[in-house]
């Protein structure tokens, strides 16, 4: 992990407000999904953000992946201000960040072969001749595990764990500086959640890739984030290496998180201790 | 060879033998299980693992004569209440799916439709297999809710959107178990929902269960999930079963690396001790 003094990502006083304006009313509903958030992402690391359901931490994604505009705050890469940037200066930018869905299912176009999905955003981006972008695109398939006989096949016809890999691997062509995984290994077996981490881990080793992973799941990010920053109710309230935060959780619903952490051990002994076979 | 797990006692509620599917598309073909065989007794809790791909979701699909018949050849046996489910035509599954077998998936918003009300929307459940009047239909839907913990009158009158998950859920059980089934073919169940859903969403199985006799077939990839509820674990992979047993005796000391993995055996294991301090906390 490289020792940059700038991080590569920098985000501050990030807020999203949604407002429910109702017909026929004075009174309008207004949500704070997200309030205050600072976050700083040193390059080559992995940042996991964990909490409730409800605590914001996929409008941060979504927001930092500039799919969503925030209220107020602003996101500083490679020196400038994303959130002050036109949309041209911006497009370029783009391809840098990119994020990872929960549901591959839904993000692939099933029309489309995996192949062509994985060539698609260079496409897009309008990188590269279309023989230089199949080149690419097959490339990054045989780094994610994907057979090379199955290119012309379609989403449907893979598996949900070769899915996610035809997802990630359509994020890795455009060589992105940071990739936010928001959920993408919940929807997953353990079995490939295990594969997919190891080889997440390998590509950033060998790539110098930076993760933002977003999770319910303390338990999978405790293994694999430098450090895991806890959301609740749209703050971050704690932010700490994953030892620390189990040995010392400071906040309330981090208490809540790691006390909600059953170890299947500890599962297992309980029913047996209750007698329930 | 398989340990016979069933205990003698337990009355048989479903028996699956040789179960086999391909799927045809004319020019190839594609075996998704290759003859399986398994049991679920009367309020007995299943639990099916495997990776994707390995046939849970065809084997549920079977099991509710959901698979696409221009595609899917079917083999195999499956005795239910002592008839053979893959021997139905269309009209005689109608009278199985919804109301002696059901299903929840992990989505409850695909379930349900955001502009009727939830307690109709578990009335009409009841209307299309019961063919009571709208009244009767609506009371046996106000007790299902009930059921499934959704007391309160404003459940019943609640459109999806205004409430949490974790009661959209229930409310999707609610339409599950209104014709009182005796299996439940649950897909993901707690996908979706948060960790405190979760555990009442288990518990609220664990208490039907132990009320109703209600026999549950669990898919769930979750292994906290399996350790908590599943009385045993089947484990299939490529579309053979490998092994079952009870779920802590796979994770101890399954020879297979696979099914170890599966159910997070592999994973670092955190000591009680390391938990300790956030949970003295509380």
């Amino acid at each position: 992990m490289s020792q940059h003094p700038e991080p590569l990502i920098e985000v501050r006083n990030l807020s999203k407000q949604y407002v429910h304006r109702r017909a026929l009313s004075r009174a309008n509903t207004v949500v704070d999904a997200m309030v205050d958030v600072g976050l700083k992402i040193a390059r080559g690391s992995t940042v996991a953000i964990v909490g409730a359901s409800g605590s914001g931490k996929s409008t941060l994604a979504r927001c930092i992946a500039l799919l969503e505009r925030p209220t107020r705050g602003e996101i500083i890469f490679g020196g400038r201000n994303l959130l002050q940037l036109s949309r041209r200066e911006l497009f370029p930018i783009r391809r840098r960040i990119q994020l990872i869905f929960q549901d591959p299912t839904s993000a692939l176009d099933p029309r489309l072969s995996a192949v062509e999905l994985i060539a698609e955003p260079l496409l897009i981006q309008r990188i590269a001749t279309s023989e230089e972008r199949l080149a690419k695109a097959r490339e990054a398939m045989e780094r994610l595990g994907l057979p090379a006989a199955s290119e012309s096949k379609h989403p449907l016809e893979f598996s949900g764990g070769q899915r996610q890999r035809i997802a990630i691997a359509r994020a890795l062509v455009l060589e992105p500086a940071l990739l936010i995984l928001d959920e993408a290994l919940s929807s997953l077996d353990l079995a490939n959640q295990e594969s997919i981490l190891s080889l997440l881990v390998e590509l950033q080793r060998a790539y110098g890739l930076t993760y933002l992973h977003i999770s319910h799941d303390l338990r999978s990010v405790s293994e694999f984030a430098d450090e895991i920053a806890v959301m609740h109710a749209g703050r971050i309230v704690e932010q700490k290496r994953a030892v620390e935060l189990f040995a010392n959780a400071e906040h309330a619903s981090t208490q809540e998180l790691v006390a909600a952490l059953r170890t299947v051990e500890a599962i297992c002994t309980d029913r047996r201790t209750r007698g329930l076979a | 060879m398989r340990a016979a797990v069933l205990p003698v006692s337990m009355e048989l509620l479903l028996k699956v033998r040789e179960l086999a599917v391909e799927f045809c598309d004319g020019t190839t073909s594609y075996s998704a299980l290759h003859g399986i065989d398994f049991e679920v007794g009367r309020g007995e809790i299943v639990g099916l693992m495997g990776e994707s791909g390995s046939g849970k979701s065809t084997t549920a699909l079977s099991l509710l004569g959901l698979l696409p018949s221009d595609s899917a050849r079917t083999s195999g046996s499956v005795i239910f209440r002592g008839r053979d489910l893959l021997l139905l035509n269309e009209r005689a599954w109608r009278n199985v799916r919804g109301s002696q077998i059901s299903l929840v998936f992990q989505e409850p918003e695909i379930a349900l439709s955001p502009v009727m009300r939830a307690g109709d929307q578990v009335a009409e459940v009841i209307r299309a297999h019961r063919n009571c009047g709208w009244q009767r239909c609506r009371d046996e839907a106000v007790a299902a809710l009930a059921r499934v913990g959704l007391k309160d009158d404003r459940f019943f009158h609640s459109y999806p959107h205004q409430l949490s998950g974790g009661q959209r859920q229930r409310v999707v059980l609610a339409q599950a178990l209104a014709c009182e089934p005796a299996l439940l073919l649950a897909d993901e169940p707690t996908a979706s929902l948060d960790a405190r859903s979760q555990a009442e969403f288990l518990e609220l199985l664990r208490q039907l269960r132990a009320e109703t006799g209600l026999a549950v077939l669990l898919i769930s990839h979750s292994a906290e999930v399996q350790a908590s509820l599943a009385d045993r674990v089947v484990i299939l992979k490529e579309g053979r079963i490998l092994e079952e047993g009870t779920f802590e005796a796979l994770y101890e000391a399954s020879a297979h690396a696979y099914t170890r993995k599966l159910l997070g055996a592999t994973r670092t294991r955190i000591s009680a001790a390391e938990l300790g301090s956030a949970a003295q906390k509380l």
